[in-house]
Parts: C-alpha cells; structure tokens; sequence
C-alpha cells in the first residue's frame, strides 16, 4: 500500500508537497481528478492515478486542461468531490470555462489546484495565477508547508461544497517539489453519491441574476475564512517590521528573521487564505505598523490587495511604509530564495548577514564545479528531436527561402538553442506553433515566399493542435505541420495520451491515431523515422516545395530515454581515430560542433571525437552524418 | 601574396552575392557545402579561418601572375585569347562522335585518345543528367563513357565535384574538361593544395572549353520543365549570332526560344568573368563560328601540344589552319567578355 492511502491517522511521513495535496484530497473523500501534464504539478495526479483502483476513484490525463477541469467539473456539478490539477499556463487554457462555471456555481465540491513555476523553471511562462481568482471571484488559499498543502486541500473542498463554487489552491515549485512532514487524517468511509439534479439547469445567463449571486458566495467565503488557522502571526506585538507573506515565501521569511536574530524586530503574518483577504486579521496588524514588508513569489498579487485594502481603511490606520514589489525592495519577478530574502531583510533592518566559514564557501565552489559542468540546455543522448531537427535543418536550408518553423511546449522547444540546431523560431502556447504557421501559411497574396512549417509533440498535437488543423484545411493555408511523435508525454514524465494504449490508471485504452485523425480532416498525412535522417530531410523538401495546402508528416520514434530502458542499445558506437580529420578542412567537428549530441566527445588534445560510452544510447545516427565514416556502428 | 579564408568569407564574398559559379571546386570536400539540384548550398557554419573551399573557389580571387609561372614555360604568345602556342581549326573523324556534339567533336576526340594512349587514367566530364535531373561530373575511364557525355550543358554543372571521388578511387593521371572557372578553379587546386592531395602531379590534363555565359542550373532546369511540360530533352544548342535563341531539340522536335527571355537565368558569377576561353587550359576548343562540324582550337601549353599532336596521330582528329579573320573575331569577343567583367558586368 502507498503512504498516499495509508489508513494510519496521526502518522507522520515524508511527503513531497505534491503527494500532500493528493492525499489531502484523498482525506477530503475525492472521487473525480484530471489534470493534464505539466510541472510542477504533474505529480498530483500521477500519485492519485496509483491508488485509484484500490480507492475506486476516478484519475485520468483529460487532452488538455480545459477538459480536465470540465470533467472534474461534471462530478461537482453532480455532488460529487472532485479536484483538476495544472500549471499556470494550464490555468489559462481552463480559464473560458471557469469563467463560466463560477456564475453557475456547483452542487459538490470543487478543488482547482494551480501550481505556479516562478522563475519559470519547467516553463515556458513566468505567471501569477493567483489574479484568476481575484477575477473569478473564487476564494484562493496558498500553503505554506508540506502539511498545510495536504490540510488546505481538504478544507478546500468543504469550503467549495459549502459555498458551492470552486476554491483555488496555488501552490509554488518549492512547495510542491519539495518533501516534508505531513500528519496523516483520516479517510472516509463514504462519499457523496454523483447524481446530476436535471431539474435546474447550470446557466451563466442572465449575469444580471448570476453575478450578483457570485459576489454573494465569495461573500460567504469571506465569512468563514475570517478566522482561519492558515492565517497566522508571529512576532511581538508592535514590530518594527511587519512581514506580510504566504506560500513558499513564508519558509524563508521565518528562516532570515530566525537566522538574523531579528525575532524580537520583526512579525511575520502568514496569509494562508490570500482571496478574499482576512480583513480583521490584516486590519488588526496594519494598527500598530510602521513598515511592512511584502514577500511572495511572482506578482504582488498578496501586496497589492493589501494596499487596496489600507486605502479603504487609511483613516483608522497609521502611516506605513510599504516595501515590496511595488518599492523596488523585493525582485519584481522570479523565485524568492533563502539568501534572496535573508540580503532583502538584512538591508530593510540593517542587520548584519552571518559571515560564511571561507572553507565551506571554498567546499562548496569546488562541489558545483565537480558536480555541476556548465553546459546550455540539450536534448538526451539519442533523442530522436535532434535527428528530426537535423532534417529541417538539412531541407530548409536546401530548400534556401528562408522557411519558418514555429513552435510551441514540449522538450522539442529546445530547438530554438543550438542542441535543435536554433531551427525553432518561435515558442508560445501548446499548440501555438500549428496556428502561427496556419496564418503564415495563408499570406502568398501579401507576398510571402517563406515556407511555413510547424512542430508540435504527439500530446500536444491532441492538447490544442487539431483546432489549427481544421482552419488549415477549411483556409487552404499552405504548411507543414511536423508532429514529432516520441510515444508520450516526455517533458513532465510519459503520462500517456489519448494516442496510448493505457490511459492513467493503467487500464488499456483505444488510441487515436494521429495520421488517422488527420487524413480524415483531408490532410495529406505522411510518416517516416526521424533516424533515417536522408529520407527524413528528402520529404520535408518535397514537402514544402509543393504549394498545396496543408500536409502532416509524423516523425515517429520513440523517446530515447524509454527506449533504451526498453530495447537496450541498437548499435556499439565507436570512433575510428584514424578516419576522424578532427578539426581540420573537411570537417571542423561536425558531430562535436554542430550536431552536438551529448553521447560525443571532443578530445581536444588529440584532435579526435570519443563516444561517451556511459551515456550513448546507441541510437546510431551519428555515423549517418560523419563525412569521413569515422563514427563506425555495430549492430548488437 | 592573396589572403585565404574560410567558409565564412566564401559566404559572403560568393554564395550570397549571387557569385557562384557552380563549378563544383568546393563542394563535397567537406559537410557544409553541397550541390543541391544545380545549386551550391551552404548547410551549416564553419569555423575555420582558412579553408579549401574559399582557396579553390574561382570567384573569390585569382592571381593570374602565379597562376601563369605555373602553367606556362614562357614559349607562349599573349594576346586577347590568352597564351596560346597555336590555334587550329579540328574535327573530330569518328562519325558517332559528330552526331552528338555541340561542334566537331574535338574534346571528346581527346579525352579518349588521351584515355587511350595512357596520358590520362580518368577524365573529368559532364553528364548530361544525374538521377537528379541535373548535369553533375563524372569520372569517365572509357570512351563510351566520354562519347555519351559529349554536347554542351549551358548550365553550371559543379563538374568539379567529381574530381573527389576520382582522387579517392585512386587515379593517378587525371584529365579534366572544364569551362574557364572550373580550369581555373583546377589550377587554384594545384598551386596551393592545402592539404597536400597532389593536385599538380595528379591532373595530367586540362581541356578548357570556350564559354561566353551559363545559365543557373537550378532556375534553368525548372523554367524548361515548365516550358517542355515533360518532353525528353535530347539537345540543347545555342546557334550563333545572330540567331539570338536557344534551340532545344525534343523527341518532339525542335522548340526555340528567344534568349532575351532567358538571360536573366544566367548566373552572376558569368557577368564578372573575363575568361571566354579557358586561358589556363593545356588547349581550349570551342565553336568555329561560321564553320559548322568544326572547332576552334587553341594549344596553350606542350601537354597541350602533345595530345592534340596524338590524336592527329591516332587519325581521330582532323586538323587545319584557322582562318586569321576568324581569329580576330575571336580575340575581339574574348576582349569584350573581359570588359564586361571589368566593368562589373554591366
């Protein structure tokens, strides 16, 4: 059994913050999740996909997160508790339908949980998700701990039930990547009955009605959040410095004001229920401040509200100086850190920063030269995107027009860096890359000569690709769209897609063909194997030389990395020193300099390329390119 | 002394200025240049400061001094037409090679009797089609395989490409037919020959061919398909002035079009070459203008004299005086392609 299910109430374990939000969904009597993929928050569902068979609930990866949140949805709307995980860019691809779904309110329970990437580390953004809930009108509640995630969410959902709407949990990289002590609950015994009352329908219309009751629900939020245990002060009563904070922020507020010595200074208000505010409880401690300090990660979404909040109140309040996002004080953007805010708070108070024991900073150096070698962004020894984009490389550069590949989210977005040849040239939403190229495709009478060609994934192509397709074919826009299809969702850990054969809870699946799907919009759909790199590039020149609508060509070959778990090497890697020229006329390191795979190295004493024997997969495609046949490959 | 670059400049002094002339010195030699249906691409970067490609190519510089003080021992006259020994009127005596030729079937009277008395092991000649479509070289070693590439392209052919694959299967003794850039682009090889290949000793023979201007394969090929609509191309000629149009013969028969409508075909790289006939050739053949089933002849250099000299011998070709008036109408459009190159082209 999974210590996600463990039926040992008052046990604590160690739980990464994302497992802590399953279970606290779990304790809450969860029946329905969805989510589609995408860190930080994949592994809230991939948790919950391993024991819903024992726990007889519903987990699946929904196409995108629209669906997701419609699906899970469709159990709150039936009295039924249901929870829909995504990132922040997931939040917007939802967002249509949660701005409908808060005018009609639900009949059950309704977690969303948002998982924000300051600094946008496994993103394509840097956003603020909490705004949405602002402008949803729906309450908003930010964990601090790795126990607070698990019990929030519980809560959540029976404030959701009790208001009848959607509550947002937003959580943050450090807090749902990290691990921590979580207190077991219980778990229920039983769990609401799903029922769709047909008597009364869900309608946004008229907003006259359905908007005014909106306000009225989060009123009712507001009411019984005033006195929650999720909002908390500690510090003297009438501080020197007031620090408002929530989320990961308050780990390292508490931290620099411990480490500092700053306790008798400064307060810490640790806002847990950040929408719709607790007034009193800010009020209460905005009377006896002189300066506050705002520390949360991205936007100051906390900060800006709470000053909306003082003006309204300015005349029973002191004067306050206000240090935050807003003053210059604290980063405009990205991850708080540890020593970020220690420097921040150390300035703010002119406390002396801890010196560090010269040895260990010594230590420390040398550990992330050992441990960590500069080295830009590439994709995996053998991953078969670099031979994809090897062969647009070739054809676009045969074909001389300059053509365009635009692109979109998926481990392929690398292209645009010098691993995928900087053959990318745009990057934006799931799906995006398809939609850029349909309307670059349709200008040939405003003079566009450039070919236009687009990437997607194989999971991005069903997430928000088909859309574009179908107005590339009912527009008669000339591109090329490329689905690298790798056989999974790779970048946040190969959660399957609706062209698996399993869906998530490890049940087998009818899998929708992409080539399938796409004749059947009219598309002249074509496949080869990026691996042959010479027909590869051959039909993507024949391709975009032909002005004749819109064309697919999948590029199939499975993810490197769950290939050589699977199959082991296809071919030994050797070099032939003799026949390697190095770095003289003839060739200049192509594989070292240009191809650049990371299974190749250049030993610069001896003027010869090496294969790294620990980490080539033998994927075999480097021999295809050497010029002087001295990369050799030997069948295993 | 002349600077030699890499890649880099090659690019930007050749490639992107429309400069390339297609004749096939640079590419293949390594994996950033390649010949691509008639033209010449440039894949990827390279980052060496001195390259093969940029000293080979004739468009980026030529020293004609050094290049001269190698090829020529002085016994030469100098006039528009270059250093010459004599000139000739020839043609060709073998019947089979007269009914392919653009003239007498003077150089494919060479390339086999030079194939066949040893002076050569391999020739350098241009194919009328690879499976591409478009003309490219080949090593011929027989004269079957000369005969059938007789008859001239009209277009760049990147002949030179094939010069590679002759080194590599090992001949030592190699002939090459060449138009002036690529005769220029051979002897470039073999006055610096950066990575010691023995182009000196390993080219036993240059036959230059006259050429005024070519046309970009590329843009050639594809504005014929469009014309032709699928008909077999069997000739292409280009009758002298007056005429002032290119013929194309098809199984279908003769198509002609007006060679206004195609000039702005031609490659950039011809506008600037003042080279009409192959100066730094062993002997360069051409049209005798006026005399149909015949060249133009001229012997630069003693290998020169001394194939021209064999074939006579062997009785596969035929020779005469040339006609002084014709030579000076000769001299006379040599010096004007010579002005037009230095004039920029204009």
């Amino acid at each position: 059994m999974s210590v996600l299910n463990l039926d040992a109430e008052g046990k604590e374990v160690l739980m990464m913050g994302n497992e802590a939000i399953a279970r606290g969904a779990l304790e809450a009597g969860l029946q329905v999740a969805a989510a589609y993929p995408g860190n930080p928050s994949s592994d809230i569902i991939e948790t919950l996909a391993k024991v819903a068979g024992e726990m007889g609930i519903h987990v699946e990866w929904s196409v995108n997160e629209k669906v997701a949140l419609e699906v899970a949805a469709a159990a709150a709307v039936s009295n039924g508790n249901a929870l829909a995980a995504m990132k922040q860019n997931g939040l917007n691809v939802a967002c249509d339908f949660l701005l409908n779904l808060n005018l009609t309110g639900i009949r059950g329970a309704l977690v969303v949980v948002v998982a924000d990437d300051p600094s946008g580390i496994s993103s394509s953004n840097e956003e603020d998700s909490r705004i949405f809930a602002k402008l949803a009108d729906l309450p908003l509640l930010e964990p601090a701990t790795f126990n607070e995630a698990k019990e929030m969410v519980r809560f959540a959902f029976d404030l959701s039930r009790q208001i009848g709407n959607p509550v947002m949990v937003r959580s943050v990289t450090r807090i749902s990547h990290a691990r921590g002590n979580v207190i077991l609950g219980s778990l229920p015994k039983e769990r609401p009955t799903l029922r769709f009352d047909t008597s009364i329908p869900l309608c946004p219309i008229p907003t006259a009605l359905t908007h005014p009751a909106l306000h009225r629900r989060l009123a009712q939020a507001a009411e019984i959040l005033a006195e929650s245990p999720f909002n908390r002060y500690d510090g003297p009563e009438s501080p020197e410095l007031l620090i408002i904070t929530c989320g990961a922020g308050w780990l390292f507020a508490s931290e620099a004001v411990e480490v500092l010595g700053l306790g008798s200074r400064a307060g810490v208000l640790k806002v847990g229920t950040t929408w719709p505010l607790p007034n009193e409880l800010l009020l209460k401690r905005l009377k006896t401040a002189e300066r506050v300090l705002f520390l949360e990660e991205v936007d100051p979404v906390l900060e800006n509200n709470v000053l909306e909040l003082f003006a309204r109140h300015n005349r029973n309040l002191p004067r306050i100086e206000f240090l935050g996002k807003g003053s210059g004080t604290v980063p405009p953007n990205g991850e708080l850190l540890p020593g970020l805010v220690m420097d921040c708070l150390s300035k703010v108070m002119g406390a002396r920063l801890p010196e560090i024991d010269p040895e260990y900073a010594a230590r420390a150096g040398q550990a992330i030269e050992t441990y960590a070698p500069a080295r830009s962004l590439a994709f995996c020894p053998g991953c078969p995107h670099r031979a994809s984009l090897w062969a647009v490389k070739q054809a676009l550069s045969l074909d001389g027009r300059d053509g365009v590949l635009f692109g979109d989210i998926g481990c392929y977005s690398l292209g645009i860096m010098p691993t995928g040849f900087l053959q990318l040239k745009s990057i934006h939403a799931m799906g995006s890359g398809a939609g850029m190229a349909c309307g670059f495709g349709s200008f040939e009478s405003l003079g566009v000569d450039q070919p236009s060609l687009a990437v997607c994934g194989d999971s991005t192509f069903y997430h928000a690709v088909v859309p574009a397709l179908i107005n590339a074919v009912h527009q008669r826009s000339d591109f090329l769209l490329i689905v690298m299809d790798n056989g999974g969702t790779a970048m946040t850990g190969f959660q399957p897609h609706p062209g698996s054969p399993i869906d998530a809870m490890g049940r087998a699946a009818p899998q929708v063909s992409i080539e399938e799907l796409c004749k059947s919009l009219g598309l002249k759909t074509f496949v080869s194997d990026p691996f042959d790199l010479q027909a590869t590039t051959d039909i993507i020149y024949e391709l975009i030389r032909e002005r004749s609508g819109p064309k697919v060509l999948v590029l199939r070959q499975q993810c490197a990395l769950v290939k050589s778990k699977k199959e082991g090497r296809r071919y030994r890697m050797t070099i032939d020193a003799e026949r390697c020229v190095g770095e003289d006329c003839g060739c200049n390191r192509l594989c070292t300099r240009i191809f650049r795979c990371p299974g190749l190295n250049w030993d610069k004493n001896a003027n010869r390329s090496t294969i790294d024997e620990a980490i080539c997969v033998g994927c075999g495609v480097c021999a295809e390119l050497c010029p002087k046949q001295a990369i050799v490959r030997e069948g295993i | 002394m002349v600077d030699i670059h890499g890649l880099n400049e090659l690019n930007r002094q050749v490639l992107e200025k429309g400069r390339c002339a297609a004749c096939g010195a640079c590419v293949g030699r390594c994996p950033y240049l390649v010949r691509f249906r008639g033209r010449t691409v440039k894949l990827d970067s390279c980052t060496l400061e001195t390259g093969r490609c940029y000293a080979y190519c004739p468009m980026t510089f030529f020293d004609e001094e050094e290049i001269a003080a190698q090829v020529f021992d002085g016994a030469q006259g100098v006039s528009e037409v270059g250093r010459t020994i004599e000139v000739l009127a020839a043609r060709s005596t073998v019947d089979e090679l007269a009914a392919v030729s653009q003239g007498g079937g003077t150089v494919s009277a060479l390339v086999i009797t030079a194939l066949q008395e040893g002076i050569i092991d391999a020739a350098i000649v241009t194919d009328r089609t690879a499976s591409d479509g478009f003309p490219r070289g080949i090593v011929a070693t027989t004269a079957a395989e000369v005969a059938a590439c007789a008859g001239s392209r009209f277009m760049g052919s990147h002949t030179l490409a094939a010069l590679k694959e002759a080194f590599e299967a090992g001949y030592r003794k190699i002939g090459v037919v060449g138009v002036p850039c690529q005769v220029r682009a051979v002897r470039k090889m073999a006055l610096y020959d950066l990575q010691g290949e023995g182009f000196r000793e390993r080219i036993a023979l240059t036959i230059g061919l006259f050429c005024n201007w070519a046309f970009s394969a590329g843009a050639f090929t594809e504005a014929l398909r469009d014309r032709l609509s699928g008909k077999d191309v069997k000739k292409i000629d280009i009758p002298p002035p007056p005429a002032n149009r290119l013929d194309i013969v098809t199984s279908e028969g003769v198509e002609s079009i007006p060679l206004d409508d195609l000039r702005h075909l031609i490659q950039g790289a011809c506008a600037i070459c003042p080279d009409m006939t192959s100066e730094y050739s062993d002997v360069s053949v051409g049209m005798f203008e006026g005399r149909a089933g015949w060249n133009t002849v001229i012997v630069r250099t003693a290998a020169g004299r001394e194939i021209v000299a064999r074939a006579v011998a062997s009785g596969s070709l035929g020779i005469e005086p040339f006609p002084q008036s014709n030579l000076d109408h000769l001299k006379q459009a040599s010096a004007r392609k010579r002005l037009r190159a230095s004039s920029g082209g204009s």
